[in-house]
C-alpha cells in the first residue's frame, strides 16, 4: 500500500481546495473578531483558481490512481473546472451579500471550498466508495451553507429541509452500493460495468441496487419526482449559496450520473424480456418527460423570482437528462450545456443578489418597474433570462440546439419534441420577469438604493460576457466539451 | 444455519423501517434517528456481504459510512437546534415558512 507521486497528482484539485478551506478556517479564527472578512473571499477565489488550473495541468491518464479509486480523465477535468467556476462566482456574490445579514464570519468560504473539493473528488471517482465520499463531502457543507443566516428562520428551515432530503437520498445511494457490492463482489465502477454487461436480468440484487443508486442520485440532481426540496431550499438559502446549489452541485450530480449510470451500467440500458422492454433508458425517458412537464407547469404560477429560477433549474435537469440518453454526441452536449447553464444561472442569481443588496425583495411584484431604477441590472437580467429560455444569439440557444441535435441523432424524436415544447412554455415564465421589469409600474418607488457593490457587479459582467461570447462563437467551448466527453460510450 | 440472505432480509427490513420513519414521523429528532437506522442497515448488509465473500473492501466501506454518518449527525443536530431556537419546537409540521 504505497502512495506514489502519480497518485497524489491525480487528486491535486481536491487537495488544493480542501487545503485552502483549512487555511481559511485558521485565518478566520486568528483574525480580530470585528474585522470584515471580505479578504477571505479573495483567498477563496485564489484557491479555486489554483484548483481549476491544477486540474488542467495534470496530464490526463486512462489508468486510475490509489488502487483504482480515482482517475483524472476528460470528464473529471471538465466538470471540476465547471464546479470551481460556479464556486468562484458564489464567492463573489457572498463577499457583498453575507456581511450585512449577520453572517460575517469566514466559515461560509471554507464550506464553499470544502464542497467544491468534494465535487472535484466526485467527478474523478472510479469506485462507488469514492462516489459516496465525494457526494457527502459535497453535500454536508452545502447543508450548513443553506442555513448560513442563523437569524433568518427561512434560511435555517432551508438548511434543515436540505439536510433531511439529502441524508435520505444518501441512504438510498448507500443501500444501492451495498446491494451492488453483494451481487458483483466489488465496488469498482469498472467491475460493475463488466458484471452488468450481460445477464443482468438474472441478478435481482444488482437490478435492485442499480435502481436504488439511481433514486439516490435523482434526489441529488433534483429530478421529478424527487425534486420537492429544491424550490424550498433555493428560495430560503442565501442567494450566493443558491447560485452554487443550482449550478455547481447540479454539475457534480450529473458527473455522478455520467460515472455511475452511463459509464458503469451501459449493459443495463435496454433489454427485452418476455416482450417487456426494461432498462434505465425507459426510466430516464419517463423521468426526463416528467421533469420537464412538472417543473415548467409549476413555474408558471410562482410569484417569487428565486422560486421561478429554482423551477427553471429543475426544468434544465429535464433537458440534461435527454442529453444523457442520446449516446455519444449527447455526452458532449451535456457537458457544454452544464458550462453555459452555469454562466446564465449564476448571472441571473447575481442580479437577484444585486437587487437584494439594494434593499429590494425577491417577489415578482418587487421587480415591477425595476428597469427604471436599475437599467443595467435589468438589461443583464433580461439577457440571462433570454439565454435560459434559449433565444438566439445567446449561449443558452446553442446549448439547447446541440442538446436537441444530439437527441435527434440518438433517435429520441418524441423526447426532443417534448423538450422543444416545454422550452416554449418556459419562455413564458422567463418573459414574465422581463415584462415585470420593463412594462409594469412599481408601487414602491421611494426605495433607497445603496451604491452598487464591486464584487457582485464583477460577477454579473463576467457571466454576461461569457453568455454572449459563447452565443456568438460557441466552437472552441464545444470542441473542449467534445474532447472531454470522448471516453463516454 | 444463518446465511447471507437472512442478513440481507434483516438489513432491508431495518432500512425500510428507517425510510418509513423519515416519511411518517413528524419529530425532527426521530427523523434523524430514522436516517441513522437507514445507514446502519446499510452497514449490516455491507459487512455481511464482506464476510460472506471474504473481501476486505466491504469493511473499509463500513468504516467510511460510520465516519460520514457521524459528520452528518453533527450537522443535522446543529440544524435541529437552530430550528428549535426559532420555533421552540422540533415538530417538522411547524417548519413551513417556505411555500410557493
Amino acid at each position: 500500500m504505497t502512495v506514489t507521486i502519480n497518485d497524489v497528482v491525480v487528486i491535486l484539485p481536491f487537495l488544493v481546495a480542501s487545503g485552502g478551506a483549512l487555511l481559511i478556517i485558521l485565518l478566520d479564527s486568528f483574525s480580530a473578531p470585528r474585522t470584515p472578512r471580505r479578504f477571505l473571499g479573495g483567498f477563496t477565489i485564489f484557491f479555486l483558481a489554483v484548483a481549476a488550473l491544477s486540474a488542467y495541468i495534470v496530464p490526463l491518464r486512462t489508468e486510475s490512481a490509489f488502487h483504482g479509486m480515482v482517475m483524472m480523465d476528460g470528464l473529471a477535468r471538465f466538470l471540476s473546472v465547471v464546479v470551481m467556476l460556479s464556486a468562484g462566482f458564489a464567492t463573489l456574490l457572498a463577499m457583498d451579500r453575507l456581511p450585512e445579514q449577520g453572517s460575517a464570519r469566514g466559515e461560509f468560504y471554507a464550506l464553499l471550498l470544502f464542497s467544491a473539493a468534494g465535487a472535484s473528488l466526485l467527478a474523478s471517482a472510479a469506485d462507488l466508495v469514492m462516489v459516496f465520499l465525494g457526494l457527502e463531502t459535497l453535500s454536508i457543507p452545502a447543508y450548513a451553507m443553506a442555513a448560513a443566516l442563523r437569524r433568518d428562520v427561512r434560511s435555517t428551515e432551508a438548511g434543515f429541509k436540505y439536510f433531511v432530503l439529502g441524508a435520505f437520498a444518501t441512504g438510498f445511494f448507500l443501500m444501492g452500493t451495498a446491494l451492488v457490492y453483494s451481487s458483483v463482489g466489488s465496488t469498482a465502477l469498472g467491475r460493475l460495468a463488466a458484471a452488468s454487461a450481460s445477464g443482468w436480468t438474472e441478478k435481482p440484487l444488482l437490478c435492485m441496487g442499480a435502481v436504488m443508486l439511481l433514486v439516490g442520485l435523482a434526489f441529488k440532481a433534483a429530478v421529478v419526482p424527487f425534486h420537492m426540496w429544491a424550490p424550498d431550499v433555493y428560495d430560503g438559502s442565501p442567494t450566493p449559496a443558491t447560485a452554487y446549489f443550482a449550478t455547481g452541485i447540479k454539475a457534480a450530480a450529473f458527473a455522478a450520473l455520467l460515472r455511475v449510470v452511463i459509464l458503469s451500467l451501459p449493459g443495463m440500458r435496454a433489454e427485452e424480456i418476455n416482450g417487456n422492454e426494461i432498462g434505465w433508458h425507459y426510466i430516464f425517458w419517463g423521468l426526463a418527460a416528467a421533469t420537464m412537464a412538472v417543473s415548467s407547469l409549476t413555474a408558471l404560477v410562482q410569484k417569487d423570482v428565486k422560486r421561478i429560477l429554482a423551477y427553471s433549474s429543475v426544468a434544465h435537469v429535464g433537458y440534461l437528462l435527454i442529453g444523457l440518453l442520446a449516446g455519444k454526441p449527447g455526452g458532449a452536449a451535456v457537458l457544454f450545456y452544464l458550462l453555459v447553464y452555469t454562466f446564465m444561472t449564476v448571472g441571473a442569481f447575481a442580479v437577484v443578489a444585486y437587487l437584494e443588496n439594494s434593499k429590494g425583495g425577491t417577489k415578482l411584484s418587487d421587480y415591477a418597474g425595476i428597469a427604471k431604477r436599475h437599467p443595467y441590472a435589468a438589461a443583464a437580467m433580461a439577457v440571462f433570462l433570454f439565454s435560459l429560455a434559449g433565444i438566439p444569439p445567446t449561449g443558452g440557444f446553442f446549448a439547447k440546439f446541440y442538446l436537441f441535435k444530439a437527441a435527434v441523432q440518438g433517435g429520441l424524436i418524441n423526447l426532443t419534441v417534448l423538450g422543444v415544447l416545454f422550452s416554449v412554455v418556459s419562455a413564458y415564465y422567463y418573459l414574465r420577469i422581463v415584462v415585470a421589469m420593463y412594462m409594469e409600474q412599481g408601487e414602491n418607488q421611494a426605495v433607497i438604493d445603496i451604491s452598487p457593490s464591486a464584487a457582485v457587479v464583477t460577477a454579473i459582467c463576467l457571466c454576461l460576457l461569457f453568455t454572449i461570447i459563447i452565443g456568438l462563437y460557441p466552437t472552441p467551448y464545444l470542441s473542449v466539451a467534445q474532447a472531454s466527453a470522448s471516453m463516454l460510450p | 444455519m444463518i446465511s447471507y440472505d437472512h442478513y440481507l432480509v434483516l438489513a432491508l427490513a431495518l432500512f425500510f423501517i428507517g425510510v418509513t420513519g423519515v416519511v411518517l414521523r413528524r419529530n425532527a429528532l426521530i427523523i434523524l434517528m430514522s436516517i441513522e437506522l437507514m445507514l446502519n442497515a446499510v452497514n449490516l448488509a455491507v459487512l455481511a456481504a464482506a464476510r460472506n465473500m471474504g473481501d476486505m473492501y466491504g469493511h473499509g466501506l463500513a468504516l467510511f459510512i460510520m465516519t460520514v454518518a457521524a459528520a452528518e449527525a453533527a450537522v443535522g443536530l446543529a440544524l435541529v437546534l437552530a430550528m428549535f431556537r426559532h420555533r421552540r419546537t422540533v415538530n417538522v409540521d411547524e417548519f413551513r415558512n417556505l411555500k410557493g
